[in-house]
């Protein structure tokens, strides 16, 4: 009697152990699936809300290099511009709500800028070195092709630190034809121009109005450096540099007014699984 | 004798039965894998997690050389559409430009070295129009398939800055005549906020 009942209870506890493995591997299993469905939209929208606050804050930046441009101070119609934009994007493709604020820390830079006239005055100094031991984020360069000489302008840029400078030469080949030559240039010979100005924008490499040419005069060089014009005497232009450097004073050359070079800024994210709200983060204008 | 006989059998048949209940418990606790949503769709999610994170990598890379402003601005000022790309083809509006020619500097080519030739791809332009939602289509490769993965860059345009397509140097793209992207803000320097969208499958 005793035997049998220890035979059904070796039986009971088998299959009671049995089942309690079976019942753990249900459970973990359930509670990964939980997890993973549980913690995704949260996560993915958090995320999201990070990405638009750098592009919020892109978009601010936008804002500050035109009003820089114009030599205008920075106004809160601006803001509420970007803040009104963003927000009805934001509305209408995700459902998400935007807002942000402006935090008036700011760094400041110069805009150099040349309204008109030959690039380089020869009578008083042939050579000239815009930016010492500094960086550029933006460089906007107007040639008037028509009315210039057959010419060529160099920029060089020489890094502060190691590396090895490199340089841009932008020819006026007659009324119609400009060419760039230099390191990293490609398919930027004989642009037709056609009875036009041209704008390069030597900062990012790009010949407005001339698909196909291409070139980066700063890859590969770490800022503070210097840059320098040369030649381009006889070619009408007119260019902006903005630069980090806070003090600028040359009479010879064109002037320079002060500028935002970085700025700081809050945002709020809010969507229906997250809200980001954001520190004071601090951006370039140029970047 | 007979008795005592039966139950040494029916003993041992129990135990074999009960450990094989007990080896085949753990065999299928180990042959277990966790069920996760991954399992549902036909592409692992991962992977979708993971195609979308490279998207939008490059569509930030893209921004910060201002490649995406300059997409956003190649327009033709004369017929309200974007400019025909030099050495591709005409844009047309509900096709974008053919093939995989975005007219921009590296974007286009970018997605291409990115993904493999299986992956076609749109790329489309989203901003506000009156009261409304505007879709403008750069490329176009056809409708999306069920794996597909969407990643998008906003970006503002101001009214200074200039319009990139051929022919229109030094015209701002305030003073465009017949523009694509209409200027939705007259009382700030924002002209207008435009998402760049990515549709990949």
């Amino acid at each position: 009697m005793v035997s049998d009942e220890r035979g059904q209870l070796i039986l009971v506890g088998a299959i009671a152990i049995a089942l309690v493995v079976l019942g753990l591997v249900l459970i973990v299993n359930t509670a990964l699936f939980t997890q993973v469905v549980g913690s995704e939209g949260t996560v993915e929208s958090a995320k999201e809300g990070g990405v638009t606050g750098q592009e919020v804050g892109n978009a601010m930046g936008a804002v500050i290099a035109e009003e820089n441009r114009n030599g205008n101070p920075v106004s809160s119609t601006d803001f509420e511009g970007v803040e009104r934009g963003f927000r009805n994007q934001s509305l209408e493709s995700t459902g998400s709500f935007v807002s942000l604020e402006y935090l008036t820390d700011n760094e400041n830079g110069t805009l150099i800028e040349q309204s008109g006239g030959p690039l380089i005055d020869k009578d008083n100094n042939p050579d000239w070195d815009p930016v010492t031991n500094g960086d550029i984020g933006e460089f906007l360069l107007t040639l008037d092709t028509v009315s210039s000489d057959p010419e060529t302008f160099t920029i060089t840029v020489d890094p502060t630190g190691p590396g090895s400078s490199k340089t841009l030469s932008v020819s006026v080949n007659g009324p119609n034809k400009i060419e760039l030559s230099g390191g990293s240039v490609s398919g930027c010979s004989a642009i037709d121009t056609s009875d036009r100005s041209v704008t390069i924008d030597v900062r990012h490499g790009v010949v407005y109005g001339a698909g196909g040419c291409e070139f980066d005069l700063f890859s590969g060089i770490e800022e503070p450096f210097s840059v320098e014009f040369s030649g381009g005497e006889n070619m009408d232009a007119t260019y902006s540099i903005a630069t980090d450097q806070t003090s600028f004073s040359d009479p010879d050359h064109p002037g320079g007014y002060s500028i935002i070079w970085s700025f700081e800024y809050a945002f709020t994210y809010d969507s229906q699984d997250a809200t980001v709200e954001s520190e004071g983060r601090v951006i370039d204008v140029y970047d | 004798m007979t008795g005592s006989s039966d139950r040494g059998q029916a003993y041992t048949l129990e135990s074999l039965v009960a450990a094989l209940l007990l080896v085949t418990a753990v065999l299928f606790a180990l042959q277990a894998v966790v069920i996760t949503p991954t399992s549902a769709g036909a592409q692992d999610r991962d992977v979708q997690s993971q195609r979308h994170q490279v998207a939008s990598d490059l569509l930030t890379t893209a921004a910060n050389d201002g490649e995406l402003s300059r997409l956003a601005r190649y327009w033709d000022c004369s017929d309200g559409g974007f400019a025909d790309a030099s050495g591709t083809d005409t844009w047309v509006p509900r096709d974008g430009y053919p093939s995989d020619e975005v007219p921009i500097d590296d974007f286009g080519s970018a997605i291409n070295q990115t993904f493999d030739a299986g992956t076609r791809y749109n790329v489309e332009l989203v901003y506000a129009s009156g009261d409304e939602q505007n879709v403008s289509r750069i490329v176009y490769q056809g409708t999306p398939g069920s794996d597909v993965v969407t990643a998008s860059h906003t970006i503002a345009l101001t009214d200074g800055q200039l319009v990139t397509g051929p022919n229109y140097d030094d015209t701002q793209i305030q003073n465009c005549g017949s523009p694509p992207i209409k200027n939705m803000d007259d009382s700030s320097n924002v002209y207008n906020v435009v998402e760049i969208r990515v549709v990949l499958w």
